[in-house]
């Protein structure tokens, strides 16, 4: 009676469902679909005002621009080797990938991927800063960001972190703190293979250059080496690690490190602007024995439904042919935060100036943690000469009136040439096998739970005794009735 | 003993609701914080209702709940009927024993084996995804099928199995007989099995983790995907208003039920004040 | 005319064994196959043009010291935290059989409403609740306490298992206890039982099959969980599911998955038989 009574609450609540489904099934939607696959938090979509959805806008420039209607599909993966599986069981629709740069190695070589053509990406040529034009993987992909590793740390700890030199070094994920704090438990690190071993290797060559007597960074042993000795040298480092992490972490980081429950972890630069964002007690630093430098960018999979409306997307996130939907790519540059390949947004002193601004933006660091292979300096004083400009001329300044300096393309390339940085490329299919298998037996080692152990082992005995001492009695039992 | 029974009971109950009311708690959170309650507003229910993802997979949810339910209460009652007239003693063994496979294992298995059978479907015939609603559609039919012809089969053996026959001999056809005779008689037991295949469904995570795509997602698939980033609190708005969904229906039908047996019970009392009074009345 | 009635008969018995078909059909395509899928992945491997190739290897890495002690971890988890369960729910169960018949209704409703709420939601509940800075923390730092470490231990993984399967050891033993008449223990008090003895000598062997239920009904999925280990635990005591997720979400290895599911299931299937026998024999002399 009282399931009938519920059920039949559950029928009208059917009932009331009932012709949204007629007329979604019977209204054939007409509307194309277009499957983009990201990194979860790598693109704004807020739909508050004075917020910009990149998918909206993108939608509204491809009807203006093509006459027709069309539908992004978004969809997010937290690790390239989930975008990877999920690529290859083709369980999904995808149009539009944008993974790091050994994955699309790997896709390239195991044609996966579509060559894209540059007839449609107008905007190509004149935006994509020329370092990345240069790239092996041109044919296939468009960089959207790049950026580097560094440490995410609680700004209290700024001096327990640093060496005598103020440098810091990635030991500290190991808990091993210049001036002896113990941070056991509130350390995160990597939950993907190529970022945990890359971090050990980078310090496995540091510390082999410096026994040679070699300047550090010159050459790289560790990162890319095919030799699986080295791999399991990178893999003892990691296993000794394990006792003093909280956990292995992707996006959960988030969480983690705006709530403070975990003090230190490494992550990509630019997504340290996010979490200072919520949490301003965060710190960055580079380590002193260089990172990693990686770009992701945008691919069309062979087995994309749409790819020519996924060229399209690619070439709306350039800013369109005659940079129309620059804004909207600047406001989205400013969410994310990270480095941008995009010479439209890094020429533009308005991103500059909003992303070192103290108040709206992140401060003067800003330009220093995401480019600092740039001359960075120079960079904020010029943006620090915009921004009094801009102040003077009040709200309705044009851009374009300014009488000061521009940026310019040879201020980014490379000019400081003390940062490390190593590229990780794609291995070969051996080693990755071997990687891989590492990877899997770290991950299989528990944290010590011997209590479980024992208690299981107690209640285990206890059953066996039991039933021993059952069958005693019921035997003796037996023999008198 | 009685205190302590007390005590006991309320203890376990405040471990079993000490998430929820935490829950239901923060919802009202003024702040994007899940552990400092920094003041009470509504924002976050305002947030939920302007949402359209939100409410996208919270459709998409019912819609499957319903839709799955419904066929596994056609096709498990009708296998119920089928299975308790089987004479046959070993297929009605292995009838049974396979469908309550997917009771007796793990949901994962579950889940991964059904994924593997449409991964290889699209495999040999070449087809381009065919993941997605479908895909769980058919995985939630299965697993809530046992259920089904659990809830039904006790009202079938219960039921007097001379009672079709009669209909069948007054000239019904098979069907009619089934359709005016039978289905009223095992009526509860097939709303039980459907109520439950709801709750099954709605509740599912693991087996519509494995056989969805990226574009089909229901709530707990939704909930996942948001606990791997920062979950906010709007999930829990959602989470509060289907809870007491949840909690005034059940309310609701406690109340029609004590009510109906109340009625019954008057009803009984009054028959049998009747028939005292005829016997009485017969005596005079 | 007796012949035709035979026919009839037999027409109609057909009718109606036919109603199961389609049910068998769907249990064919959908339970059937896709277990023998399981075993096909299970002893194949796939080359680089993704053709499959029948094997041994994935056995074989199976025995490797790699994964039994994942087994051994996961079934030494479940084994804590059903036992806790069957503690907590047993004398539960009694109690709310011991209830108001009127409220026993209302209390059972309290048991499994928790249930109707989604189940990564309770845990994600839980998880503020115990982490560094969640509302015990909090607590405790404003009463001047130090700062206890609750979350990403083995305890917090049984404590998300007990939390989220205590119903399924509550009901099975609520129902069976509920149906025990209440004559058999005025029985026993008559022939001089003591509250214990009545306890020990009938209460208990008349709940056994409940308590069997129970157990598997908490064990199955304490064993094969693959959330619950890795938030509360904050992934650092990988369970057999995560393992078995992780194959399918981030490593591609479709056969090595299934082999791990496999092997789980092959153990479930001689837990179940185990705990049945054992059922079965305790039942049939006790009761």
């Amino acid at each position: 009676m009282m399931k009938k009574a519920l059920s039949c609450l559950l029928l009208l609540l059917m009932l009331a469902t009932l012709p949204g489904v007629l007329t979604s099934c019977a209204l054939v939607e007409p509307v194309k679909k277009l499957y983009v696959y990201n990194w979860g938090e790598y693109m704004t979509l807020e739909s508050g005002e004075d917020e910009v959805h990149l998918n909206h806008e993108f939608e509204a420039w491809y009807e203006e621009t093509y006459g027709e209607r069309i539908e992004v599909v978004y969809s997010v993966f937290s690790s390239n080797e989930e975008m990877y599986a999920k690529l290859r069981n083709g369980s999904s629709k995808i149009d539009l990938i944008i993974p790091s740069e050994y994955m699309i190695e790997r896709l390239i070589k195991e044609e996966m991927l579509m060559p894209l053509d540059f007839s449609i990406i107008t905007a190509y040529e004149e935006t994509i800063d020329p370092r990345f034009q240069e790239m092996a993987t041109k044919p296939y992909c468009v960089p959207y960001t790049y950026g580097y590793l560094g440490l995410i740390y609680d700004g209290a700890l700024d001096e327990s972190l640093r060496d005598e030199n103020g440098d810091m070094s990635w030991r500290v994920l190991w808990n091993e703190i210049p001036d002896g704090t113990d941070l056991t438990d509130k350390i995160l690190t990597f939950n993907n293979s190529r970022d945990a071993f890359g971090i050990a290797q980078f310090i496995l060559n540091y510390e082999t250059a410096l026994k040679n007597d070699e300047k550090p960074g010159t050459q790289d042993l560790y990162v890319n080496t095919s030799d699986t000795s080295r791999w399991d040298k990178a893999y003892l480092l990691l296993e000794a690690q394990k006792d003093s992490l909280q956990a292995y972490v992707m996006d959960e980081i988030y969480n983690k490190m705006e709530s403070g429950a975990a003090l230190l972890a490494p992550y990509y630069a630019g997504d340290y602007f996010t979490m200072v964002d919520v949490n301003e007690n965060l710190s960055f630093a580079y380590p002193k024995e260089g990172t990693n430098f990686f770009y992701d960018a945008m691919c069309v999979p062979k087995s994309a439904k749409n790819p020519i409306e996924a060229q399209r997307y690619i070439n709306f996130i350039l800013g369109g042919e005659d940079g129309e939907t620059l804004d909207a790519i600047i406001a989205n540059a400013e969410w994310v935060g990270y480095s941008w390949p995009n010479m439209k947004v890094t020429m533009n002193l308005d991103y500059l100036a909003d992303m070192a601004d103290d108040e709206d933006g992140y401060g003067a660091e800003a330009l220093s943690i995401l480019y600092p292979e740039s001359d960075h300096e120079a960079l904020l004083a010029m943006v620090e000469e915009y921004a009094a400009w801009r102040e003077e001329a009040g709200e309705d300044y044009d851009p374009t009136d300014y009488p000061g300096q521009q940026p310019t393309i040879d201020m980014f390339t490379d000019v400081n040439e003390d940062f490390v940085t190593y590229i990780y490329e794609n291995l070969d299919n051996d080693t990755l096998v071997y990687a891989n298998g590492r990877w899997e037996a770290l991950k299989l080692t528990s944290a010590p739970c011997t209590e479980i152990y024992v208690l299981s082992g107690v209640i285990v005995l206890l059953l066996i005794a039991w039933a021993v001492l059952y069958a005693l009695t019921r035997r003796y039992r037996s023999r008198y009735y | 003993m009685k205190i302590l029974s007390r005590v006991y009971m309320a203890l376990i109950f405040l471990f079993l609701y000490a998430p929820l009311i935490i829950m239901v708690l923060f919802s009202f959170n003024e702040a994007n914080s899940l552990s400092n309650f920094t003041g009470f507003s509504l924002k976050w229910y305002e947030e939920l209702f302007q949402s359209e993802e939100v409410l996208d997979v919270l459709y998409n949810t019912l819609i499957l709940a319903l839709l799955s339910s419904l066929i596994a209460t056609v096709i498990g009652t009708a296998a119920a009927v089928g299975i308790e007239k089987m004479r046959t003693r070993w297929l009605k063994s292995t009838v049974n024993t396979i469908s309550n496979m997917p009771m007796m294992n793990p949901d994962i298995v579950t889940g991964i084996s059904m994924a593997l059978l449409f991964a290889f479907a699209m495999k040999l015939f070449n087809m381009e995804s065919i993941f997605g609603f479908w895909t769980v559609l058919i995985a939630h039919v299965t697993f809530n099928l046992p259920y089904v012809i659990l809830s039904v089969v006790p009202k079938i053996r219960q039921m007097d199995r001379y009672l079709p026959e009669a209909a069948l001999d007054l000239g019904c056809t098979p069907l009619q007989s089934f359709f005016k005779v039978e289905l009223p008689a095992i009526l509860p037991g097939v709303l039980s099995g459907f109520v439950m295949a709801i709750t099954l469904s709605l509740d599912d995570f693991v087996i519509s983790y494995f056989n969805t795509d990226g574009d089909f997602q229901t709530l707990p698939i939704y909930i996942f995907g948001m606990t791997k980033r920062t979950v906010t609190p709007d999930i829990y708005s959602l989470s509060t208003l289907l809870f007491a969904g949840v909690l005034l229906m059940l309310i609701l039908s406690n109340l029609l039920q004590s009510h109906a047996e109340k009625k019954e019970q008057q009803r009984a009392n009054a028959m049998r004040r009747q028939a005292r009074r005829k016997t009485e009345g017969g005596r005079k | 005319m007796v012949i035709q009635k035979e026919k009839m008969n037999k027409k109609r018995s057909f009718l109606r064994t036919a109603a199961a078909y389609p049910h068998m059909v769907w249990s064919a395509l959908f339970i059937v196959a896709p277990l023998i899928f399981v075993l096909y992945y299970a002893l194949t491997t796939e080359d680089a043009n993704g053709n499959f190739q029948f094997s041994w290897s994935n056995i074989t890495a199976l025995a490797g010291e790699n994964y039994l002690p994942v087994f051994f971890r996961s079934i030494c988890f479940a084994i804590v935290a059903t036992a806790i369960c069957l503690l907590l729910a047993y004398p539960l169960a009694y109690f709310l059989s011991k209830c108001k018949v009127s409220s026993q209704r209302m209390l059972i409703m309290l048991v499994m409403l928790p249930m109707w709420m989604n189940l990564l939601i309770r845990t994600y509940s839980w998880m503020n609740i115990l982490e560094t800075n969640g509302l015990i923390n909090n607590l405790l730092t404003t009463l001047g306490l130090p700062n206890a470490k609750l979350l990403g231990n083995g305890a917090a993984v049984v404590l998300g298992m007990v939390y989220n399967f205590l119903p399924y050891m509550i009901m099975p033993i609520y129902t069976v206890m509920s149906k025990i008449d209440p004559r058999y223990l005025e029985a026993a008090a008559d022939l001089g039982c003591n509250g214990r003895q009545t306890m020990l000598r009938v209460v208990f062997p008349l709940s056994v099959s409940g308590i069997i239920s129970g157990i598997t009904m908490v064990f199955v999925p304490s064993v094969s969980t693959f959330y619950i280990s890795q938030k509360m635990g904050n992934g650092r005591f990988e369970m057999i599911g995560d393992t078995i997720e992780r194959q399918f979400m981030s490593n591609y290895d479709y056969h090595m998955g299934a082999t791990l599911s496999l092997v789980l299931m092959v153990l479930i299937i001689i837990c179940l038989a185990v705990m049945n026998r054992f059922g079965e024999e305790d039942g049939g002399v006790l009761v």
